[in-house]
Protein backbone atom coordinates (compact mmCIF):
# COMPACT_ATOMS: atom_id res chain seq x y z
CA UNK A 1 0.00 0.00 0.00
CA UNK A 2 1.32 3.37 -0.59
CA UNK A 3 1.90 6.15 1.37
CA UNK A 4 0.07 9.14 0.79
CA UNK A 5 1.62 11.40 -1.75
CA UNK A 6 3.10 14.70 -0.32
CA UNK A 7 1.46 16.98 -3.08
CA UNK A 8 -2.02 15.32 -2.30
CA UNK A 9 -1.37 16.33 1.47
CA UNK A 10 -0.83 19.79 0.03
CA UNK A 11 -3.78 19.63 -2.48
CA UNK A 12 -5.90 18.60 1.00
CA UNK A 13 -4.64 21.50 2.90
CA UNK A 14 -5.29 24.17 -0.10
CA UNK A 15 -8.49 22.98 -0.62
CA UNK A 16 -9.46 23.44 3.14
CA UNK A 17 -7.76 27.06 2.81
CA UNK A 18 -9.57 27.73 -0.53
CA UNK A 19 -13.12 26.47 0.94
CA UNK A 20 -12.24 28.98 3.97
CA UNK A 21 -11.83 32.17 1.46
CA UNK A 22 -14.21 31.23 -0.73
CA UNK A 23 -17.16 31.29 2.04
CA UNK A 24 -15.43 34.40 3.73
CA UNK A 25 -16.16 36.01 0.47
CA UNK A 26 -19.44 34.87 -0.05
CA UNK A 27 -20.38 35.70 3.47
CA UNK A 28 -19.00 38.67 4.65
CA UNK A 29 -16.69 40.29 1.17
CA UNK A 30 -19.42 40.67 -1.21
CA UNK A 31 -21.86 42.82 -0.60
CA UNK A 32 -26.03 42.38 0.00
CA UNK A 33 -28.01 42.29 -2.69
CA UNK A 34 -30.74 44.68 -2.29
CA UNK A 35 -33.79 42.75 -3.95
CA UNK A 36 -33.55 39.03 -2.70
CA UNK A 37 -31.21 39.90 0.91
CA UNK A 38 -28.56 37.88 2.03
CA UNK A 39 -30.16 34.61 0.44
CA UNK A 40 -28.78 36.01 -2.61
CA UNK A 41 -25.49 34.51 -1.17
CA UNK A 42 -26.36 30.98 -1.29
CA UNK A 43 -25.87 31.76 -5.31
CA UNK A 44 -22.12 31.29 -4.87
CA UNK A 45 -22.00 28.27 -3.66
CA UNK A 46 -25.03 27.29 -5.55
CA UNK A 47 -23.11 27.77 -8.96
CA UNK A 48 -19.63 26.74 -7.87
CA UNK A 49 -21.11 23.04 -7.01
CA UNK A 50 -23.57 22.51 -9.95
CA UNK A 51 -20.73 23.68 -12.04
CA UNK A 52 -18.27 20.97 -10.50
CA UNK A 53 -20.82 18.59 -10.59
CA UNK A 54 -21.56 18.85 -14.39
CA UNK A 55 -17.65 18.60 -15.31
CA UNK A 56 -17.35 15.67 -13.07
CA UNK A 57 -20.67 14.22 -14.67
CA UNK A 58 -19.14 14.54 -18.62
CA UNK A 59 -15.44 13.86 -16.97
CA UNK A 60 -16.64 10.30 -16.49
CA UNK A 61 -18.43 9.45 -19.60
CA UNK A 62 -15.11 10.30 -21.14
CA UNK A 63 -13.51 7.83 -19.18
CA UNK A 64 -16.04 5.70 -19.65
CA UNK A 65 -15.50 5.67 -23.11
CA UNK A 66 -11.46 5.23 -22.46
CA UNK A 67 -12.77 2.31 -20.62
CA UNK A 68 -14.74 0.68 -23.64
CA UNK A 69 -11.54 1.29 -25.81
CA UNK A 70 -8.92 0.40 -23.87
CA UNK A 71 -10.66 -1.95 -21.31
CA UNK A 72 -8.06 -0.74 -18.63
CA UNK A 73 -9.49 -1.27 -15.33
CA UNK A 74 -7.92 1.94 -14.01
CA UNK A 75 -10.87 3.88 -16.26
CA UNK A 76 -13.86 1.96 -14.34
CA UNK A 77 -12.04 3.28 -11.15
CA UNK A 78 -12.01 6.73 -12.30
CA UNK A 79 -15.24 6.57 -13.96
CA UNK A 80 -16.81 5.43 -10.56
CA UNK A 81 -14.85 8.70 -8.64
CA UNK A 82 -16.08 10.95 -10.53
CA UNK A 83 -19.83 10.13 -10.69
CA UNK A 84 -19.82 9.98 -6.63
CA UNK A 85 -18.25 13.07 -6.02
CA UNK A 86 -19.98 14.74 -8.59
CA UNK A 87 -23.71 13.50 -7.30
CA UNK A 88 -22.60 14.56 -4.10
CA UNK A 89 -21.88 18.51 -5.74
CA UNK A 90 -24.85 17.96 -7.91
CA UNK A 91 -27.32 17.60 -4.34
CA UNK A 92 -26.02 20.23 -2.86
CA UNK A 93 -26.23 22.32 -5.93
CA UNK A 94 -30.50 21.12 -5.94
CA UNK A 95 -31.00 21.59 -2.48
CA UNK A 96 -29.07 25.13 -2.44
CA UNK A 97 -31.06 26.46 -5.47
CA UNK A 98 -33.94 25.01 -3.54
CA UNK A 99 -33.85 26.69 -0.63
CA UNK A 100 -33.17 29.93 -2.66
CA UNK A 101 -36.40 29.57 -4.54
CA UNK A 102 -38.47 29.23 -1.26
CA UNK A 103 -38.53 33.30 -0.46
CA UNK A 104 -37.40 34.06 -4.30
CA UNK A 105 -40.44 32.11 -6.11
CA UNK A 106 -42.57 31.29 -2.99
CA UNK A 107 -42.05 27.54 -3.63
CA UNK A 108 -39.59 24.57 -2.60
CA UNK A 109 -39.77 23.33 -5.93
CA UNK A 110 -41.31 24.03 -9.69
CA UNK A 111 -40.88 21.57 -12.39
CA UNK A 112 -39.13 24.39 -14.65
CA UNK A 113 -36.99 22.74 -17.40
CA UNK A 114 -33.59 23.32 -15.25
CA UNK A 115 -34.90 22.08 -12.17
CA UNK A 116 -36.54 19.02 -14.17
CA UNK A 117 -33.61 17.91 -15.68
CA UNK A 118 -31.33 18.70 -12.75
CA UNK A 119 -33.47 16.26 -10.97
CA UNK A 120 -33.29 13.71 -13.93
CA UNK A 121 -29.60 14.29 -13.79
CA UNK A 122 -29.23 13.08 -10.47
CA UNK A 123 -31.58 9.77 -10.54
CA UNK A 124 -29.60 8.49 -13.60
CA UNK A 125 -26.23 9.07 -11.92
CA UNK A 126 -28.16 7.30 -8.67
CA UNK A 127 -29.11 4.46 -10.91
CA UNK A 128 -25.66 4.17 -11.78
CA UNK A 129 -24.36 3.11 -8.36
CA UNK A 130 -27.72 0.89 -8.43
CA UNK A 131 -26.64 -0.63 -11.56
CA UNK A 132 -23.74 -1.06 -10.70
CA UNK A 133 -24.57 -2.94 -7.31
CA UNK A 134 -26.53 -5.46 -9.47
CA UNK A 135 -23.40 -7.00 -11.30
CA UNK A 136 -21.32 -9.12 -9.73
CA UNK A 137 -18.87 -9.72 -12.50
CA UNK A 138 -16.52 -6.93 -12.57
CA UNK A 139 -15.76 -6.75 -16.48
CA UNK A 140 -19.43 -6.62 -16.83
CA UNK A 141 -20.10 -4.07 -14.52
CA UNK A 142 -17.25 -2.08 -15.70
CA UNK A 143 -18.55 -2.05 -19.36
CA UNK A 144 -22.18 -1.40 -18.60
CA UNK A 145 -21.03 1.46 -16.59
CA UNK A 146 -19.08 2.88 -18.77
CA UNK A 147 -22.27 2.50 -21.09
CA UNK A 148 -24.32 3.94 -19.06
CA UNK A 149 -22.08 6.92 -17.97
CA UNK A 150 -21.68 7.54 -22.03
CA UNK A 151 -25.38 7.81 -22.14
CA UNK A 152 -26.00 9.30 -18.80
CA UNK A 153 -23.25 12.43 -19.57
CA UNK A 154 -25.27 13.68 -22.04
CA UNK A 155 -27.91 15.02 -19.54
CA UNK A 156 -25.13 17.25 -18.22
CA UNK A 157 -24.99 19.40 -21.34
CA UNK A 158 -28.87 19.55 -21.33
CA UNK A 159 -29.38 20.42 -18.03
CA UNK A 160 -26.39 23.18 -18.25
CA UNK A 161 -28.02 24.33 -21.24
CA UNK A 162 -31.90 24.18 -20.32
CA UNK A 163 -31.76 28.19 -18.85
CA UNK A 164 -30.70 29.45 -22.61
CA UNK A 165 -32.92 26.60 -24.72
CA UNK A 166 -36.18 26.41 -23.40
CA UNK A 167 -38.43 29.58 -22.03
CA UNK A 168 -37.74 28.95 -17.89
CA UNK A 169 -38.12 30.65 -14.78
CA UNK A 170 -34.76 30.00 -13.44
CA UNK A 171 -31.81 33.22 -13.79
CA UNK A 172 -29.65 33.32 -16.13
CA UNK A 173 -26.71 35.21 -14.29
CA UNK A 174 -24.11 34.78 -17.18
CA UNK A 175 -25.39 35.53 -20.48
CA UNK A 176 -28.52 36.50 -21.37
CA UNK A 177 -31.29 35.23 -19.96
CA UNK A 178 -35.18 34.47 -20.37
CA UNK A 179 -37.61 37.82 -19.99
CA UNK A 180 -39.65 35.58 -17.39
CA UNK A 181 -36.85 34.39 -15.38
CA UNK A 182 -37.40 35.47 -11.76
CA UNK A 183 -34.38 36.55 -9.09
CA UNK A 184 -31.69 37.78 -11.83
CA UNK A 185 -29.05 40.11 -10.87
CA UNK A 186 -26.43 42.08 -12.10
CA UNK A 187 -23.23 41.56 -10.29
CA UNK A 188 -21.21 44.15 -8.74
CA UNK A 189 -17.05 43.62 -9.31
CA UNK A 190 -16.91 42.33 -5.64
CA UNK A 191 -19.80 39.63 -6.18
CA UNK A 192 -17.66 38.82 -9.09
CA UNK A 193 -15.03 38.07 -7.22
CA UNK A 194 -16.53 36.46 -4.97
CA UNK A 195 -18.00 34.18 -7.71
CA UNK A 196 -14.94 33.47 -9.43
CA UNK A 197 -13.41 32.59 -6.44
CA UNK A 198 -15.95 30.13 -5.54
CA UNK A 199 -16.11 28.17 -8.77
CA UNK A 200 -11.86 27.89 -8.61
CA UNK A 201 -12.40 26.89 -4.86
CA UNK A 202 -14.24 24.50 -5.82
CA UNK A 203 -12.75 23.12 -8.98
CA UNK A 204 -9.63 22.62 -6.38
CA UNK A 205 -11.53 21.01 -4.02
CA UNK A 206 -13.41 18.54 -6.60
CA UNK A 207 -9.61 17.22 -7.53
CA UNK A 208 -8.51 16.80 -4.24
CA UNK A 209 -11.48 14.71 -3.65
CA UNK A 210 -11.21 13.26 -6.77
CA UNK A 211 -7.55 12.10 -6.17
CA UNK A 212 -8.19 11.15 -2.66
CA UNK A 213 -11.13 8.90 -4.38
CA UNK A 214 -9.07 7.12 -7.04
CA UNK A 215 -6.75 6.16 -4.18
CA UNK A 216 -9.67 4.83 -2.55
CA UNK A 217 -10.82 2.86 -5.79
CA UNK A 218 -7.18 1.12 -6.21
CA UNK A 219 -7.24 0.10 -2.48
CA UNK A 220 -10.56 -1.15 -2.95
CA UNK A 221 -9.71 -2.58 -6.03
CA UNK A 222 -6.36 -4.28 -4.30
CA UNK A 223 -8.45 -5.50 -1.67
CA UNK A 224 -11.44 -7.40 -4.09
CA UNK A 225 -8.58 -9.27 -5.91
CA UNK A 226 -6.83 -10.11 -2.55
CA UNK A 227 -10.05 -11.46 -1.77
CA UNK A 228 -10.24 -14.00 -4.64
CA UNK A 229 -6.73 -14.45 -3.89
CA UNK A 230 -7.21 -16.01 -0.47
CA UNK A 231 -10.43 -17.35 -1.19
CA UNK A 232 -8.98 -19.79 -3.60
CA UNK B 1 -41.27 41.22 -2.62
CA UNK B 2 -39.91 42.94 -5.21
CA UNK B 3 -41.97 46.30 -4.64
CA UNK B 4 -40.83 46.52 -1.67
CA UNK B 5 -38.53 49.35 -0.57
CA UNK B 6 -36.64 47.92 1.96
CA UNK B 7 -34.59 44.79 1.75
CA UNK B 8 -36.15 42.03 3.04
CA UNK B 9 -35.40 39.69 5.74
CA UNK B 10 -34.04 36.52 4.14
CA UNK B 11 -30.91 35.79 6.66
CA UNK B 12 -32.51 32.14 7.78
CA UNK B 13 -32.53 31.05 4.24
CA UNK B 14 -28.90 32.05 3.82
CA UNK B 15 -28.00 30.36 7.14
CA UNK B 16 -30.01 26.94 5.81
CA UNK B 17 -28.24 27.45 2.79
CA UNK B 18 -24.92 26.98 4.12
CA UNK B 19 -25.57 25.27 7.01
CA UNK B 20 -26.58 22.05 4.48
CA UNK B 21 -24.01 22.58 2.12
CA UNK B 22 -20.87 22.28 5.11
CA UNK B 23 -23.07 19.68 6.72
CA UNK B 24 -22.95 17.56 3.23
CA UNK B 25 -19.82 18.10 2.69
CA UNK B 26 -18.81 16.90 6.12
CA UNK B 27 -20.92 13.96 5.63
CA UNK B 28 -19.23 12.88 2.68
CA UNK B 29 -15.44 13.62 3.85
CA UNK B 30 -16.46 11.34 7.19
CA UNK B 31 -17.49 8.10 4.86
CA UNK B 32 -14.55 8.87 2.44
CA UNK B 33 -12.47 8.36 6.06
CA UNK B 34 -14.55 5.85 7.25
CA UNK B 35 -13.84 3.57 3.90
CA UNK B 36 -10.48 4.21 4.11
CA UNK B 37 -9.94 2.99 6.80
CA UNK B 38 -12.33 -0.10 7.04
CA UNK B 39 -10.33 -0.76 3.04
CA UNK B 40 -7.20 -0.43 4.93
CA UNK B 41 -7.85 -2.77 7.67
CA UNK B 42 -9.31 -5.59 5.07
CA UNK B 43 -6.11 -5.10 3.51
CA UNK B 44 -3.32 -5.40 6.09
CA UNK B 45 -5.89 -8.55 7.37
CA UNK B 46 -5.62 -10.03 3.74
CA UNK B 47 -2.25 -9.49 3.13
CA UNK B 48 -1.76 -11.20 6.87
CA UNK B 49 -3.86 -14.35 5.63
CA UNK B 50 -2.39 -14.34 2.67
CA UNK B 51 1.19 -14.35 3.94
CA UNK B 52 0.07 -16.81 6.60
CA UNK B 53 -1.61 -19.12 4.10
CA UNK B 54 2.22 -19.31 2.22
CA UNK B 55 4.01 -20.29 4.95
CA UNK B 56 1.92 -22.91 5.54
CA UNK B 57 2.28 -24.15 2.17
CA UNK B 58 5.92 -23.79 2.00
CA UNK B 59 6.21 -25.60 5.77
CA UNK B 60 3.45 -28.46 3.43
CA UNK B 61 5.59 -28.41 1.01
CA UNK B 62 9.23 -28.72 3.39
CA UNK B 63 7.53 -31.86 5.11
CA UNK B 64 6.84 -33.77 1.68
CA UNK B 65 10.33 -33.13 1.06
CA UNK B 66 11.83 -34.38 4.32
CA UNK B 67 9.20 -37.22 4.09
CA UNK B 68 10.38 -38.07 0.57
CA UNK B 69 13.81 -37.61 1.41
CA UNK B 70 13.50 -39.95 4.39
CA UNK B 71 11.66 -42.32 2.45
CA UNK B 72 14.37 -42.55 -0.13
CA UNK B 73 17.08 -42.55 2.48
CA UNK B 74 14.91 -45.78 4.35
CA UNK B 75 15.04 -47.49 0.90
CA UNK B 76 18.69 -47.27 -0.39
CA UNK B 77 19.34 -48.50 3.15
CA UNK B 78 17.44 -51.19 2.70
CA UNK B 79 18.64 -51.71 -0.53
CA UNK B 80 22.00 -51.94 1.36
CA UNK B 81 20.97 -54.31 3.59
CA UNK B 82 19.27 -56.90 1.67
CA UNK B 83 22.36 -56.18 -0.66
CA UNK B 84 24.60 -56.62 2.46
CA UNK B 85 22.74 -60.19 3.82
CA UNK B 86 22.33 -61.73 -0.12
CA UNK B 87 26.49 -61.08 -0.35
CA UNK B 88 26.68 -62.88 3.68
CA UNK B 89 24.55 -65.31 2.29
CA UNK B 90 26.39 -66.04 -0.68
CA UNK B 91 29.45 -65.52 1.11
CA UNK B 92 28.35 -68.31 3.73
CA UNK B 93 27.16 -70.79 0.90
CA UNK B 94 30.47 -70.64 -1.01
CA UNK B 95 32.16 -71.51 2.16
CA UNK B 96 29.85 -73.81 3.03
CA UNK B 97 30.40 -75.85 -0.36
CA UNK B 98 34.04 -75.23 -0.21
CA UNK B 99 34.34 -77.12 3.44
CA UNK B 100 31.96 -79.94 1.92
CA UNK B 101 34.51 -80.39 -0.72
CA UNK B 102 37.34 -80.33 1.56
CA UNK B 103 35.78 -83.00 4.06
CA UNK B 104 35.02 -85.21 0.38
Amino acid sequence: MQKKPAALITLDILAVVLLGIATYLALVYAPTEAVMGQVQRVFYFHVANAWVALLGFVAAGVAGVVYLVTKDRRWDIIEVAAVEISLVFFLIAIILGSIWARPIWNTWWTWDPRLTTAAVTELIYIAYFMLREGIEDPERRARFGAVYTLIGSASAPITFFAIRLFRTIHPVVIGSGDPGAEGTFAMTSKMLVAFLFALFAFSVIFIDLFWNRIRMGWLNDKVEQLKLKVAR
Amino acid sequence: MFFLDTTPNTSSYMIAGYTVAFVLIAVYLVSLIVRWRNLRQDYTVLKSIEAEEKEKAEAKLRTEEEAADAKTVKSRRNNARSKSTAKKKTAAKTAKSKTTSRKK
